[in-house]
């Protein structure tokens, strides 16, 4: 795997986004628009290759790291190479590959993803042992670091995680000094991160996104559409949209309203809680409708939904194609082209992800439920991410990218869950034959 | 674990068992049997001629030249489009019949002769593309004499298409 995605990014140029990349060479502790940690990297590297070569050293670390801390989990030899397999076809599959050379953000945030389940699995394992909160905490703030949405995400861990420590410590040492010793190098951990988090500023995107989500999603829906003109959206905002959006005017239609001075006035004035207020007087819209956006709109199909976002892959919004390494193609059997055969894939992570809990639940061997508590630990934190994504990022247009991290954590709980099934079934068929 | 957790359990875990068994149906019956697509087609699929656009004021329009034109359907979906290129054509300016072949590569499977000059012809072109895929259809035609035109353009203009629609 290291030959073939070193000589990819050795041998292909950068993919730079004119309107996203420059961003992330500005590096700023407070202020800017996107988070401290990448911007530096990226303002520290500099060269467009230098960048794409730390990317991929990175993202092989952190997969290998992933793939060697569950090998060692799984008992029987042969699943431990049918798991090293599928873990190798993953790797090198072309939404995961491509992501080596894109200037922008999403390279590293896949690898820090396979940083902090990892080090959550080891937490999980090793009952909270002061190394592996140390090792979560900072991957929290190294994931924390690449993405605003997923800073907001870390808050949420970071508490979880701090109650879940005192009561587990309370539990096995009952020893009030250690465990105010533990809680203290934690909370210095808590505070870097909350500072980190603190001081970036992020105040580009959300007038964006208050324009983007209006006019695209908010308008599809009569009730929506209404609630968004009571609280004052301008309508030659939704003019200015449609333009921009049906003739190349040199602006994104998000942007040209953004600028628009009827429009800033209101965002200004009343519209930056705008989305908040929203969500809570349409319950609906919060829960529901990022699932069954269906229900909604007249589109009557799953385009919009987060289940489009997390079958997609980057492929097409990136207009990636398969890769050819060492005469080797990449391809994707996690990602196909054709989109009706994505969902199925996706229906079957599903379906994995869900049956050894309701079928295999009551072997209560020690190793099972640690395997299932670290699953339904980082499911809700998935879902979390990919709520907040949906909230307060995702423009139908933007779905596959920004659910993207999501769809790589279930396709990951998917594969773990399926080597699971196999390795119960193993068992079984040993028990029976030594009976 | 107390009975409300148990039950939250499982009605989280029977939802994702629903779900899973939803996309597993929604994939292969309502998408691949029934070949329903998400998107649309008018948005996904474009057409390029061999010739460059012009525009009378702003309509645009695109001259078949003698001998061998092709027309590029590309679809930019991940889906799987089928449908039928219906070209609105017109005659060349000296109102000459032409003969008119069009199909995929050198197979013409289609044979046309243009002799009705006086109203709009229309070619329908039918195509199955599978996601991110073109296919080049070749437009071959046949002039019996040679049409001059007197404002000095030297092209051997054949056949005018005045329009195009998806069916």
């Amino acid at each position: 795997m290291t030959i073939l995605r070193i000589k990819g990014v050795l041998t292909t140029d950068p993919k730079v986004d004119l309107y996203d990349s420059p961003s992330y060479f500005e590096f700023r502790l407070t202020g800017g628009v996107r988070m401290p940690f990448i911007t530096l990297i990226y303002s520290t590297l500099k060269d467009f290759k230098l960048i794409i070569i730390f990317q991929v050293l990175i993202s092989i670390t952190s997969i290998t790291f992933f793939t060697l801390t569950f090998v060692k989990f799984i008992q029987k030899v042969i699943l431990k190479y049918i798991f090293i397999l599928i873990m190798f076809l993953f790797a090198i599959s072309t939404n995961i590959v491509s992501l080596d050379y894109l200037i922008m953000a999403e390279s590293l945030n896949i690898s820090s993803i396979f940083l902090l389940t990892t080090c959550v699995f080891r937490l999980l394992q090793n009952n909270y042992k002061y190394i592996d909160v140390f090792f979560t905490t900072l991957s929290i703030i190294i994931f924390a670091g690449i993405k605003s949405i997923n800073g907001i995400l870390s808050i949420f861990c970071l508490s979880i995680l701090l109650t879940k420590i005192v009561q587990v410590k309370l539990k096995l040492e009952k020893n009030w000094k250690k465990i105010f010793q533990s809680v203290n190098l934690y909370f210095i951990l808590f505070s870097l991160l909350a500072a980190t988090y603190v001081t970036t500023n992020v105040e580009a995107t959300p007038i964006l996104n208050t324009s983007a989500i209006t006019n695209s999603r908010l308008w599809e829906n009569k009730n929506w559409r209404n609630y968004a003109l009571d609280q004052g959206f301008p309508l030659e905002a939704r003019n200015v949209f449609l333009k921009y959006s049906n003739n190349n005017l040199g602006l994104p239609p998000d942007e040209a309203v953004s600028k628009l001075p009827s429009f800033q006035n209101w965002y200004y004035s009343k519209g930056k809680n705008f989305l908040i207020n929203l969500m809570i007087a349409k319950p609906d819209y919060t829960f529901l409708a990022p699932f069954l956006m269906f229900f909604y709109t007249e589109n009557k199909n799953l385009e919009g939904t987060l289940f489009f976002g997390y079958s997609q892959g980057l492929k097409n919004y990136f207009g990636f194609k398969n890769l050819q390494f060492l005469n080797f193609n990449s391809y994707d059997i996690f990602w196909p082209d054709q989109r009706s055969s994505k969902y199925i894939i996706l229906g079957i992570i599903f379906l994995l992800i869900t049956i050894p809990q309701i079928l295999f639940n009551k072997i209560h061997k020690k190793d099972n439920f640690v395997f299932f508590k670290f699953v339904n630990t980082i499911l809700f934190f998935a879902l979390l991410l990919s709520y907040l994504s949906w909230w307060f990022g995702s423009t139908p247009n933007e779905l596959p990218r920004h659910q993207f991290p999501v769809s790589v954590i279930l396709y990951l709980l998917g594969i773990l869950n399926f080597i699971q099934i196999l390795s119960i079934i193993f068992n079984k068929i040993t028990l029976k034959h030594k009976v | 674990m107390n009975i409300l957790t148990k039950i939250l359990k499982y009605s989280l875990h029977s939802l994702f068992l629903i779900v899973g068994l939803f996309l597993i149906f929604y994939g292969v019956v309502y998408l691949k049997i029934l070949g329903a697509t998400e998107t649309i087609l008018k948005e996904k699929v474009v057409v390029r001629f061999s010739s460059e656009t012009e525009y009378n004021v702003d309509k645009p329009f695109w001259w078949i030249l003698e001998g061998q034109n092709s027309v590029l359907i590309k679809n930019e979906s991940d889906e799987t489009h089928r449908g039928e290129l219906v070209l609105k054509v017109k005659s060349n300016p000296c109102l000459i019949p032409v003969d008119f072949y069009f199909g995929e590569d050198k197979d013409f499977s289609n044979r046309l002769k243009f002799t009705n000059l006086n109203q709009k012809n229309d070619i329908s072109i039918s195509f199955e593309l599978p996601p991110m895929s073109d296919k080049r259809h070749l437009l071959i035609v046949n002039m019996p004499k040679s049409c001059k035109l007197a404002n000095g353009d030297s092209r051997q203009l054949a056949l005018k298409v005045v329009d195009f629609k998806f069916e």
